[in-house]
């Protein structure tokens, strides 16, 4: 299908589909910010209902938000401390996720510190967890590590 | 964004199927996160919390100490903090390194601190004499220092807590009124980090005649040795109360005086490119007159800055004398015994305060400008050190 002029209206809104078949509508305007969504649009024309296999109806109504703030510039440090201030640190990463597969730059670096923040008095057992990652090292080989490193392990966090 | 880092379609077809007749629709398990976006999050994390995750596993200890991932962190790197040496000679021959968050110039807070203690090897029974140690400068997350007296320059990253020594070099045989000024600085083009010393001193050519000498030596931080390079053409000697040679853009910059002794009024700028290792003399001019009157030399927001009288001048593009811009003046300071008040700048804040160093009689009082209403207050801040001239670092994990 050809696709619209690039002055197209900002009233003019996309149809998408989550991964578990929900629809939401989101302005063209704010489309053009998740890369990964106007490549879509420019295959697939931005008549169809577009679908969104790997983003879920819990994180899209969020990531909307988002970006209608962003198309009228209101973003601020308030409002970004506002929209993370109510998530636990996975709702936050099924978020940046989300964010990495629309390729949605702003949201994802905004994410990125976000998360890295909450991470900064974590231990290495809650970091582990946290990226799903499994200790390979012995016993040994982590308790010789750590003891080179021993005064960068004072002060930590209890893990929540 | 990191190209390539959409999910396998398939896959997600497969587990969408799988979830497909259950009423409660929840996210399917999140797959493992790709590399790039894990560095992503790495990258803006604090220097001491990446060397605890070095065990979180093998995979993660590789990343974390590669070459590639160490620069993206010290793009990402914001974090400044304000350090300070001292030497304390006899009996206990150690420098003393302390920090502090740059913000303590606002807070006054001096409780905040990290102390360190460092005794180089080199040493050997043979130690410094003065105990007026200064930084040469830092460069990348990397601080410099050196006992002017035996020539020993040390590196340290106080983020990583790595000291390094480097090799000593030789000194002329049979001279008098020996000096060395050193430079620490990073060369781009060739991702190496150089120290750069100028010698100056006399040696006899009869028994009544002294003549004026200098070298310049380089030292490649890797390597073992210091390789000599022929020095300045334009003549003179760095001027000692302007310290070291200063860092920026890709230049070891130093004040130079035409006297001999290195008493008289420093009159040039002297330029090395690191990458071609050749000079230039730069002049401060403003209305196509020369500044005579030059007192110290600084880089403020990677911009080479001197003072002249109680004008701050900076260089707003390197080597363009058309570009001189002067920054401000400091007002008028009464001192108790009318001597010079000997200005250095700093830091200069993202707001334009600026962290002023002003010495006279041996008092060291840090000051903050603030150019948007043109006021100078001297800061409350006063840690034990603040004799020294402090230097602000960036964190980095960048082993010297």
């Amino acid at each position: 299908m050809a696709q619209e002029a690039s002055s197209s209206t900002s009233s003019k809104t996309i149809s998408l589909k989550t991964g578990d078949g929900e629809i939401f509508e989101i302005e063209a305007s704010a489309a053009k910010q998740m890369k990964t969504v106007q490549r879509l649009i420019d295959d697939l024309g931005d008549d169809i209902t577009i679908p969104l296999h790997n983003v879920f109806s819990k994180e899209l109504p969020k990531i909307i938000e988002y970006y209608k703030k962003d198309i009228t510039g209101e973003i601020t440090k308030d409002f970004e401390a506002e929209f993370v201030k109510d998530l636990n640190d996975d709702e936050v990463k099924v978020l940046f996720l989300a964010a990495n597969y629309l390729d949605a730059n702003k949201l994802f670096e905004f994410l990125s510190q976000n998360i890295a923040d909450r991470l900064e008095s974590k231990s290495v057992e809650y970091v582990r967890k946290y990226f799903g990652v499994e200790n390979d090292f012995t016993p040994e080989e982590e308790s010789k590590l750590r003891e080179e490193r021993a005064w960068s392990f004072r002060g930590i966090k209890e893990d929540e | 964004m990191a190209p390539g880092s959409k999910i396998d379609d398939s896959e997600i077809t497969a587990t969408n199927n799988l979830f497909s007749d259950v009423v409660t629709l929840t996210s399917p398990p999140l797959p493992t996160l790709p590399v790039d976006v894990i560095l992503e999050i790495l990258c803006r994390l604090p220097a001491k919390l990446l060397l605890q995750l070095r065990s979180v596993c093998k995979w993660w200890n590789f990343l974390i100490s590669d070459s590639k991932f160490i620069k993206k962190h010290l793009r990402m790197s914001t974090t400044r903090r304000l350090h300070f040496l001292r030497y304390l000679s006899r009996p206990q021959n150690k420098y003393i390194l302390t920090s502090y968050p740059l913000d303590s110039v606002f807070t006054n807070l001096n409780t905040d601190l990290t102390e360190f203690e460092y005794s180089p090897n080199n040493f050997k029974g043979d130690y410094p004499r003065t105990t007026f140690e200064h930084f040469i400068g830092s460069c990348n997350g990397i601080l410099c220092f050196a006992d002017h007296y035996k020539g020993l320059v040390i590196l340290w990253n106080p983020s990583i807590r790595k000291f390094k020594d480097l090799p000593l070099f030789t000194k002329p045989d049979v001279c008098i009124d020996f000096h060395m000024t050193f430079g620490f600085g990073y060369d781009s083009s060739t991702d190496q980090y150089k120290v750069v010393v100028v010698l100056d001193y006399l040696v006899p050519v009869s028994t009544t005649i002294w003549v004026l000498e200098t070298e310049v030596k380089v030292h490649i931080l890797g390597t073992n040795i210091w390789r000599s390079i022929p020095t300045y053409p334009f003549g003179g000697v760095p001027v000692p109360s302007a310290l070291s040679g200063k860092y920026v853009s890709g230049t070891m910059n130093w004040l130079v005086s035409k006297d001999p002794l290195g008493w008289g009024k420093p009159c040039y700028i002297l330029s090395f490119d690191l990458v071609n290792e050749s000079y230039q003399m730069i002049l401060p001019h403003i209305d196509g007159e020369d500044m005579c009157d030059l007192w110290s030399i600084g880089v403020l927001r990677d911009c080479l800055c001197v003072t002249s009288g109680n004008d701050v001048w900076i260089m707003e593009e390197y080597g363009n004398k058309e570009s001189w811009t002067k920054l401000f003046t400091v007002p008028y300071m009464r001192v108790r015994d009318n001597s010079h008040v000997l200005i250095t700048p700093i830091y200069m804040f993202d707001d334009d305060q600026v962290i002023l160093k002003f010495n006279s009689d041996n008092d060291l009082d840090l000051a903050l400008y603030d150019s948007k209403s043109d006021t100078l207050k001297l800061t409350d801040f006063h840690p034990i050190d603040y004799q020294t001239i402090p230097e602000v670092c960036i964190e980095s994990l960048i082993s010297p």
